[in-house]
């Protein structure tokens, strides 16, 4: 399942590889005793749906309905000690491939989305490629950002960037330019908000081209309760993230440090007012943790 | 704002490599004012929410302007009404004239200019020393503090409390955001211990100096509804006049209706909680009818009628409204996790309306009560955050059994 901003959809993306895919979730079916598929709830592709050999979880709504940590903590919550082992969809098909032809074949459908490019599409490329071969003809005129992966999770890879590994989407946003005139009092329906303290929530159904500005400068942790509207499961994000802050690694791990992945922060960091870099303390606090661990 | 951009693109090499280093926070403050800066996201999430901490502070203020407004013209009504000086009419025309108005303003503006010049040159200060931006907390706290003061208060009694706030309970424990009480609140309480002959009583509340010739009318006493309540039960304003707040009592905190406008934006935009405000109600609705119902239990007397006040009535009386809406919700101060604010909100409730009838010499029970509650919001949050971390054992524990 899909849900991060342009993503792919599974069907598109597996078409012509129903095969592959097949064979890859019967080759994880040897190696797991328990092998789940999360799929979207509306998902009516015969290649997802009628898979056998794996026990079947649909999900349903809006970002992060998708990501993995959800799914997994809606299936069987992750404790202390457990490991669970999880593959894109792609992957397993990439897995089948080599199990049906020998020939490990990388390639995938990678999407170019964002309001930068010219002709918004689905393409096949191999993790790895030069993004600079086909960028120039792909994107608009003026000063974007090209982001290998999603908005809320890629890696800002530029012009003459490479395609990452986990990624299968190209996103181009246009950089923010110039200053805010009183863009704090302004009322202003132009730009997007969660809350309902700018005009935007007039046109609901309105699309914004966002950009990358942060709309303030960094402050201290006031509001509250915020994350928690965005944070998809029974973990409390701002005590966390303020022991993954402090290092405090006793307290992460009882807070359900193990649950989560930085990107499980990323909607957190897109509505902070205090414009936080959430997914990089939770990236740190992880990384310690794990080596003290290991 | 090309002038502005330009002044402030000439000026910057003096604070920031030149003679006046101690002023880049200032610099920097009146520049991000100005102009919201041109940053661009560098980890993480590469778009964000348009809403920063000005944008939700500035929400408040305007949340806060109905009740500003309305206390220009009480100022000036309360005055004129001591007097005797009102003109014929209805009560409307009566309140709504330029001449309340004017009244109150020539009083108020000058307490929030000194509010803000007290508070915001410590926080600059702050920010200077310990190298950091000038946090926008203060913005609110700046119109906050003078509408829970008293008409009559001198603007020094305003700065000390002011300073002695933003110093002992803000910078104290590292600047915006680390606080434990709220420090509008504690400022006003810091006035009230400190100057306990000046700021309780009967004489604050009016702005009574005389103009020439004139005279107190018969009758006259400058007491809040909640000092008449708290000393003989009874009082002589009724519950709609508090309500839409034609009475004596702090400047911002006297209308209800004027309070519930500015709640009902707070809530609408998301920026306050409404849990809290609603928990709050509850637990104040809660103690009104367990007074009510208890009270036959006094003998007749002061508190007995106290108690006996329609429940609802106790909300409509006083700051409670004030206090729960722009105080208790403060987030810094307040419980931080969701369910801490449910029960957080309902002692506030709760212990305003105890602390006001049980204990006379402090009507003002509100603002007691959110100041406790505040140094109790932290154990709350401990024990939620507590909950979380036991359901996480026993799954730990069911998976190993």
């Amino acid at each position: 399942m899909a849900t991060e901003p342009l993503a792919v959809s599974p069907a598109l993306a597996l078409a012509g590889r129903e095969q592959d895919f097949a064979k890859g979730l019967e080759v994880m079916g040897l190696m797991s005793d328990r092998l789940v598929l999360s799929i979207a709830a509306s998902e009516a592709s015969p290649a997802l749906t009628n898979s056998s050999g794996v026990e079947l979880h649909r999900f349903a709504g809006p970002h992060p309905a998708g990501t993995t940590s959800v799914h997994i903590n809606r299936v069987s919550p992750l404790n202390k000690g457990e490991v669970v082992w999880t593959m894109a969809y792609q992957d397993v098909a990439v897995l089948g491939h080599l199990a049906l032809t020998g020939n490990f074949k990388l390639e995938r459908t990678v999407a170019l989305c964002g309001s930068g490019m010219l002709k918004p599409r689905c393409i096949n490329a191999t993790p790895g490629a030069s993004l600079e071969v086909f960028l120039d003809s792909e994107l608009k005129q003026g000063n974007f950002r090209v982001i290998s992966g999603s908005v809320l999770t890629g890696a800002n890879v530029g012009k003459k960037g490479y395609l990452t590994y986990y990624s299968s989407q190209v996103t181009a946003i246009p950089e923010g330019e110039g200053t805010d005139f009183f863009g704090w009092v302004i009322p202003t329906a132009s730009k997007w908000s969660i809350s309902r303290t700018l005009f935007s929530w007039l046109s609901p159904s309105k699309k914004f081209d966002l950009n990358t500005k942060q709309h303030g400068e960094d402050r201290a942790f006031v509001v509250t309760g915020l994350y928690d509207k965005v944070f998809p499961f029974d973990v409390l994000p701002m005590p966390l993230i303020k022991a993954m802050w402090a290092k405090d690694l006793d307290q992460m791990e009882q807070l359900g440090a193990y649950e989560v992945v930085p990107e499980d922060f990323a909607l957190c960091e897109v509505v902070c007012p205090s414009k936080q870099e959430l997914q990089k303390m939770a990236y740190e606090a992880i990384d310690l943790l794990q080596k003290e661990m290991n | 704002m090309k002038i502005f951009q330009n002044l402030f693109d000439s000026t910057r090499p003096v604070v920031t490599t030149g003679k006046l280093k101690g002023l880049y926070p200032l610099h920097n403050a009146l520049e991000t004012m100005f102009f919201v800066p041109n940053h661009n996201t560098h980890s993480g999430a590469h778009v964000r929410d348009a809403v920063d901490m000005k944008r939700t502070m500035i929400t408040v203020i305007f949340a806060l302007v109905p009740a500003l407004l309305f206390g220009m013209f009480n100022a000036g009504y309360q005055h004129y009404k001591a007097f005797g000086l009102l003109a014929e009419g209805g009560l409307l025309s009566q309140f709504f004239t330029i001449q309340n108005f004017m009244f109150g303003a020539i009083r108020i503006v000058p307490m929030i200019a000194v509010t803000y010049i007290a508070g915001l040159a410590i926080e600059i200060y702050f920010a200077y020393r310990n190298k950091h931006a000038v946090n926008e907390g203060f913005l609110v706290s700046g119109i906050l503090i003078p509408l829970i003061m008293p008409i009559d208060i001198p603007l020094w009694m305003v700065a000390i409390s002011t300073a002695f706030s933003v110093l002992f309970v803000k910078e104290v424990f590292g600047g915006t955001g680390m606080n434990l009480l709220n420090p509008a609140l504690t400022a006003r309480v810091f006035a009230f211990f400190a100057y306990p002959t000046y700021m309780s009583g009967d004489k604050i509340w009016i702005n009574t100096s005389a103009e020439a010739g004139a005279q107190v009318v018969d009758g006259y006493s400058g007491a809040t509804a909640l000092g008449q309540l708290a000393s003989s039960g009874q009082t002589s304003y009724s519950s709609m006049d508090a309500f839409w707040g034609f009475v004596p009592g702090s400047i911002g905190e006297t209308s209800t209706f004027a309070i519930l406008l500015g709640a009902a934006f707070l809530i609408y935009t998301g920026v306050g909680s409404w849990k809290i405000m609603l928990s709050a109600l509850v637990g104040g609705l809660c103690m009104g009818l367990i007074f009510n119902s208890s009270a036959h239990l006094l003998d007749p007397g002061a508190m007995r009628s106290y108690m006996e006040l329609p429940f609802y009535q106790q909300l409509m009386y006083g700051g409670f409204a004030f206090g729960v809406v722009f105080m208790a919700t403060d987030p810094v101060s307040a419980a931080h996790t969701e369910r801490g604010k449910w029960i957080y909100g309902f002692l506030v409730g709760f212990m305003a309306i105890v602390i006001r009838v049980f204990n006379p010499a402090y009507p003002e029970g509100i603002m007691l009560a959110i100041l406790l509650m505040n140094v109790f919001a932290p154990l709350v949050d401990h024990y939620v955050v507590q909950a979380n971390i036991s359901k996480r054992l026993k799954r730990l524990k069911l998976q190993q059994a």
